[in-house]
């Protein structure tokens, strides 16, 4: 499948990488963070990097979830709007993935397609909402 | 006495002077990034190398590459015309700041159609480049264009292949005009487009217009005149058709607040009877933590130095310079949060 293929690596670094990013609207510690300059330095569309680096946290976090993979063009079929309101910038981004159930100790879990939101206000908080794709 | 003090003064600052230039002969500073400004930065290396005796080396390969190196700590800074939001900025202790803006414009080879003769909305704009209209003599173009004989040909749209800051802020600017391109395609660097030709970098937009009859494009101004393309009016935000200028460009530049973390800015769209609809804004970005001290300062002598001796140049290449003295001091004054490996603060201001 290609979209494994192409994942290995970011999964890999899934297993290893610390966290800084805090998803669900929690605050972001300044410290570099490895996950972004991964997907920066991989070539990642910088204006949705930090929605991607969120989503990666999330799926980490999630209890239902162990990891996100998403294929080589969703990141340029990846939908990013941005409007002002009362002078404030709000940008949301919207991607297709796949996110993998938490398996047991005998069978590893079944990738699933997600609709991936990012909402992401000026104050640089980043908001992640996960929503399975119907059928 | 007043005169010996004078005297001893004189020579010590040359002695310091010359002190600094044999320091400063052995830095250089490597910068990488956006195309948009490239011009005006291999402009003003050359000049700041000659001044200071500072090499400046500048890497035109677009916005995305320009964040990938810095990133990576291949470059000293980076441009680009993508603008980092707060969330992407603390991800990597970097620094934005704004340097130089410049208009964007839409480039066309049509036969009988010259520079600013063709009149564009931004629905139609956004139509040709969602691929709902698809021929120069169809009735929408007609329509804003009731005294041009538009040919009857395909139109051929070209777009950029690479991550781009010029698409970037061409797609922010659709995306502000047409409900349904921002419902489909949003605003990208790099994006799926429905229609159309890639072609790589400013250099390679513009030379693909050049080169097919029927195209449109779009790209920095300053790239437009070299290739002596022909340019469209846009209709502007008050309903104004206009040619671009550097008075719309500073227009635009004029609405902006630079208030945003990182001075967020994408001036697109903006009101102003004489505004420009599409003006791109080149940031730099440099690490809050620095290796080496000396690169450090010399980078930082480069982009205040611009500040301070660029506009000239810049002017004669069809950007506008940054002229607002009260935001050259705030980004100046954040240049004191660029410390080198022992914790040392690098710029203390200018010397």
């Amino acid at each position: 499948m290609k979209a494994a293929a192409v994942m290995l690596p970011l999964m890999a670094s899934l297993a290893w990488v610390p966290v800084h990013v805090a998803a669900k609207g929690g605050s972001m510690q300044p410290k570099p963070n490895k996950d972004f300059r991964e997907l920066i330095v991989k070539g990642e569309r910088p204006e949705i990097a930090a929605c991607l680096v969120a989503a990666i946290d999330y799926a980490r976090r999630d209890p239902a979830y162990g990891a996100i993979r998403w294929d080589d063009d969703a990141s340029d079929r990846a939908i990013m709007q941005e409007s002002e309101s009362g002078g404030r910038l709000t940008r949301r981004i919207h991607l297709a993935a796949q996110m993998r159930t938490k398996g047991s100790a005998l069978f590893a879990g079944t990738w699933r397609s997600m609709n991936v939101s990012c909402e992401q206000p000026e104050d640089g908080t980043v908001r992640v909402s996960v929503k399975p794709v119907a059928g | 006495m007043v005169r010996r003090f004078l005297a001893l003064v004189s020579v010590l600052a040359l002695g310091l002077m010359a002190g600094t230039r044999a320091a400063a002969a052995g830095v250089e500073v490597i910068g990488a990034g956006a195309s948009f400004p490239a011009p005006a930065i291999e402009a003003w290396a050359r000049q700041f190398s000659r001044e200071t005796g500072v090499r400046v080396l500048y890497r035109s390969v677009g916005s995305g590459e320009g964040i990938r190196r810095v990133t990576a700590r291949s470059a000293d800074f980076g441009m680009t015309d993508v603008p980092l939001t707060q969330a992407e900025l603390v991800q990597d202790d970097l620094l934005q700041f704004p340097i130089v803006v410049g208009a964007i414009v839409p480039v066309v080879n049509l036969p009988g159609i010259g520079d600013g003769e063709l009149r564009l909305t931004g629905a139609v704009l956004a139509d040709i480049y969602l691929g709902k209209i698809i021929r120069w003599d169809a009735p929408a173009l007609k329509e804003s264009n009731p005294r041009q004989s538009l040919p009857d040909l395909p139109i051929r749209v070209v777009h950029r292949a690479d991550g781009s800051g010029t698409s970037f802020v061409f797609t922010y600017y659709l995306s502000r005009v047409s409900s349904e391109w921002q419902d489909r395609l949003g605003v990208g660097s790099r994006l799926v487009w429905p229609v159309g030709f890639g072609a790589k970098g400013n250099e390679g937009v513009s030379q693909a217009v050049h080169d097919a009859v029927g195209s449109i494009g779009y790209v920095l101004n300053a790239y437009a005149m070299q290739s002596k393309l022909a340019t469209v009016q846009l209709r502007n935000k008050a309903g104004k058709f206009s040619r671009v200028s550097e008075t719309g460009v500073r227009a635009a530049l004029a609405s902006a607040h630079w208030s945003r973390p990182g001075y967020y800015e994408v001036l697109v769209d903006r009101d102003g009877d004489d505004s420009w609809p599409i003006v791109g804004v080149s940031f730099a970005l440099i690490h809050q933590r620095q290796e080496d001290h000396a690169d450090a300062l010399a980078t930082l002598n480069f982009l205040g130095w611009i500040y301070s001796h660029g506009a000239d140049a810049a002017h004669k290449l069809h950007y506008v310079s940054l002229d607002d003295a009260g935001l050259i001091d705030r980004i100046e004054s954040s240049w004191g949060k660029v410390r080198d490996n022992e914790g040392e603060i690098v710029w203390k201001g200018r010397q």
